[in-house]
């Protein structure tokens, strides 16, 4: 069982981030992390390699200047190998051509299955593994809460509005994890330790048989047109429970999503 | 507050303590920047999700005792497991000891975040330095069964000295050991006692965390004449499992050791405290009464032996403390920053049609702010620093070593004792930018000042770290820590007389400096240690205050000046500091320097 988990890199949401002001794109300088949405598919990914009893999970990443930092933490969580995608020419990318990039890295690894977040952290864009399912070929399931292999088939809870549907497709296929659905083992001293000998192919643009013009910028068909800046962060209100606590949270999360 | 603090470790680590240089020596050949962000990263998503959700349940649901064990919440086995799964225990010890070799300034910044989180989670700290003194002074045997247990955090350790009648004062203790038969030498684990007598105050000896308990306890032995010592002489270390074990480790048996009762707390609640009953005959462990103990080392070296445990948990307890004055700064600062309240001073602020503004614009909130950061972030330096000197004893050469060594001896009461006092006083400040709903338990931080509360009490109360300053650790060896200090001070003052802007503080700290000096010798000028120390308490305070500006100087001289918030920070928490703290030390050090015998003469019937 060879699992490919799609793997972003994402500034540190803890460190002041900074916006491109010519292409309003985010600026992926300095040390990256592991995106923590990414987290629950690594997650996902070992424990199904687990359960089949043999296998591995491999991640695949595409990054500016050889960024592997997010990659060695999914490497010290159990991941076997990792293959990172590196290339000047992929700055400006979006959805698609970033599909297209990890659609080839992925195609060397031959995987039974390919699992990603449902959206990453900073991009919400949620469309990548759909495209990146089409330009492999493969099936695709969204929104897994739970995960089952057996005889060649992938059966997934996925998450709805009203509860969850039960939903299947053959191997190899491409199913997105919703956070939450698992909790992310943390990399341990020994398992950080170890990441630093584990494989790590850096692949440039050139080595996955594609051309600079159909990537990055150059190859990109959505455009950032304009950015405004978050509202300030408000006092919270406080509730106090006198036995109608429950309505109050109710109350809240529906206007949560209004909002 | 986990993210912003892991970033100002970071930025110690590297901008100030230069870790890269340290990464370099052969001892730390394994490790590199990115392998210690990465388990910095690590640490801090543990904490976050492990213990400061759970800081205030461990503060509610405390310890209880269901009449056959003490019962721990489920956070508290959670996080226990986490740690253990985490493997960071044994990380800087050597190899050969099961451990990884990680510096010391990496494991206090990783124990930073844990600290600050939710200091009373669980018993690392214990465990840890417990099982560090056996790996220091124990045999093969003790190294293999019990350490590597306790590394491993399968069991769990304590350090048992204090009791009823003997607490500050240790020779007083009378709690005795008797060689355990005439084959009591040829144990596998050690000499063999049975231990008779009461300890209090022992933290963490009853729980449900692990199946066993190993206690480090001070008893007094025989001399040869079967004569106990009153002093400290007669004083012996034992390792007192709570259940005995066979060669393989394999619990066996309950030793003789009862819990008499939960001593009920302020804060550090999450931590059971006992008072516990050696020998009183509740268990009958191989075939009689009396507590199995394997002797550490050589009789009557006890008391040496155990300082080693106690001197790196006082380095420990001051982390703590400084974790803490972090907590709150953090708590206060965030509070302030959405809190809206008055107005501004201007003409413009008098229109109460106006918004409301924030407290933080207000000058005196950004007062309390600043004296919590200040405090707070100086004494997490501190300790990173006297970690930087841990790893100096290891690595260095041989001169650098001894240096580290006594450098780490005379700052030990002050890496203890200044973050207790000042971070709590910041705990004390958070409080007050809180307002009202800061003296509710709707807010963390009246738990962080009770919590705080406890780290000028235990390790040695903060009198005991005076008396140790001044008594001795400032005239041993004639005075050289004290001029090794000087000399590190002096070397920063030159390095910060390349930054024009920085002149006054090196001319403010010069004399600050000679006022220490001057204060020492006047304080022993008469030779009569009762004069002498009477004023030891003052004497610290002063002490350490320069020992703060000196830290505060030597980070913002070896940062380069960038326009960021970081460095900007720490330039604002240094000035502060010279402008309002280190005025502060006329009157401490002027007290201990003239030998004003106010508080020596003060009757008993006078108060």
């Amino acid at each position: 069982m060879n699992v490919v988990v799609c793997v972003k890199q994402i500034p540190d949401p803890a460190a002041p981030g900074s916006l491109d002001p010519s292409t309003h794109n985010l600026v992926r300088g300095g040390k990256l992390i592991l995106d923590d949405s990414d987290s629950y598919g690594v997650e996902m990914g070992l424990q199904l390699a687990e359960q089949a009893g043999g296998g591995e999970v491999t991640l695949v990443s595409m990054a500016p200047a050889g960024e592997t930092s997010g990659l060695r933490t999914a490497l010290a969580m159990g991941a076997a190998k990792a293959i990172l995608v590196s290339d000047d020419t992929l700055a400006g990318s979006d959805a698609l051509s970033t599909a297209k990039v990890l659609a080839k890295a992925i195609e060397r690894a031959q995987p039974d299955l390919v699992l990603a977040a449902t959206e990453s952290t900073d991009g919400y864009t949620g469309t990548l593994p759909v495209q990146l399912a089409e330009l492999l070929g493969m099936p695709s399931i969204t929104f897994a809460k739970k995960v089952l292999i057996s005889d060649g088939t992938v059966r997934v809870e996925r998450q709805t509005e009203a509860g969850y549907d039960d939903v299947e497709c053959p191997l190899p296929a491409v199913v997105t994890v919703t956070s939450g659905v698992v909790e992310p083992r943390y990399p341990s001293f020994k398992g950080i330790m170890a990441a630093k000998s584990k494989p790590l192919e850096q692949l440039a643009v050139s080595d996955l048989g594609l051309t600079s013009d159909a990537v990055g910028a150059a190859g990109a068909r959505q455009e950032v047109t304009g950015v405004s800046a978050a509202a300030d962060r408000q006092a919270g209100e406080k509730v106090v429970d006198e036995g109608d606590a429950h309505e109050h949270i109710v109350r809240f999360i529906e206007q949560l999503k209004l909002a | 507050m986990l993210s912003e603090l892991r970033i100002n470790l970071e930025f110690f680590l590297t901008d100030w303590l230069k870790i890269d240089e340290l990464l370099q020596r052969p001892r730390f050949a394994d490790h590199s920047w990115e392998s210690i962000t990465d388990l910095l990263h690590a640490a801090e998503r543990i904490a976050a999700n492990k213990f400061e959700p759970y800081n205030r349940l461990i503060d509610t649901e405390v310890p209880r005792f269901d009449g056959e064990h003490v019962i721990l919440p489920k956070a508290t086995h959670d996080a226990w497991d986490s740690l253990v799964e985490f493997g960071i225990f044994p990380a800087s010890q050597d190899h050969e000891n099961g451990g990884m070799q990680l510096p010391q300034i990496a494991e206090f910044a990783v124990h930073t975040l844990f600290a600050a989180s939710a200091v009373a989670m669980c018993p690392d700290v214990l465990t840890e330095s417990n099982a560090s003194l056996l790996v220091a002074y124990g045999t093969d045997m003790q190294k293999k069964i019990f350490a590597t247990s306790e590394f491993e955090g399968r069991w769990t350790g304590t350090m048992a000295l204090s009791e009823p009648q003997a607490g500050s004062s240790l020779a007083d203790i009378t709690t005795k050991a008797l060689a355990d038969g005439d084959d009591f030498e040829g144990d596998a684990f050690g000499p063999r006692y049975r231990l008779t007598g009461n300890k209090m105050w022992i933290s963490a000896a009853e729980h449900d965390l692990t199946d066993n308990i190993i206690h480090l306890v001070l008893a007094k032995t025989p001399n040869p004449d079967g004569i106990i010592d009153s002093g400290t002489r007669g004083i012996s270390l034992f390792i007192v499992p709570k259940v005995l074990v066979d060669l393989d480790g394999k619990l066996t048996e309950h030793n003789d050791v009862a819990l008499i009762g939960l001593n009920h707390k302020i804060g550090f609640r999450g931590i059971p405290n006992t008072s516990l009953s050696f020998g009183d005959g509740s268990y009958q462990p191989l075939g009689k009464s009396g507590a199995v103990g394997y002797l550490v080392g050589q009789a009557g070296d006890g008391l040496r032996q155990m300082f080693h445990m106690m001197n790196a948990a006082r380095i420990r307890v001051g982390l703590g403390a400084a974790a803490l004055g972090y907590a709150g700064y953090a708590a206060s600062l965030d509070y302030a920053r959405t809190r809206t309240q008055g107005r501004p001073m201007t003409l413009e602020g008098r229109d109460p049609s106006k918004p409301q503004v924030p407290i933080i614009e207000h000058a005196d909130v950004k007062r309390m702010l600043l004296v919590q950061k200040a405090y707070s972030e100086g004494a997490i330096a501190l300790c990173l620093y006297c970690a930087r000197l841990l790893d100096e004893q290891k690595t260095g050469g041989a001169d650098e070593m001894r240096k580290a060594s006594i450098l780490l001896d005379t700052l030990t009461p002050i890496v203890k004792s200044w973050p207790s006092e000042w971070c709590l006083e910041a705990n004390n400040l958070a409080i007050q930018v809180l307002g009202g709903v800061g003296y509710t338990p709707d807010f963390p931080v009246e738990q962080f000042w009770r919590d705080n509360r406890l780290n000028m009490i235990h390790e040695g109360t903060h009198g005991i770290q005076a008396l140790d300053l001044l008594g001795r650790k400032v005239v041993m060896h004639e005075g050289e820590g004290l001029r090794l200090l000087e000399e590190e001070i002096t070397g920063t003052i030159e390095r910060a007389r390349e930054h024009s802007e920085l002149a006054s503080s090196c001319d403010q700290l010069s004399v600050a400096v000679q006022k220490v000096r001057e204060a020492t010798a006047g304080a022993w000028s008469t030779g009569n240690r009762e004069e002498a120390l009477a004023n030891a308490t003052p004497y610290m305070q002063g002490f350490g205050h320069v020992v703060l500006a000196w830290i505060w100087l030597d980070i913002v001289a070896a940062t380069t000046p960038a326009n960021n918030p970081i460095t900007e920070g720490k330039r604002a928490a240094m000035r502060y500091f010279f402008a309002y703290e280190l005025p502060k030390i006329d009157a401490w050090l002027g007290v201990a320097r003239d030998r004003v015998p106010v508080c020596t003469e003060m009757q008993d019937s006078w108060f």
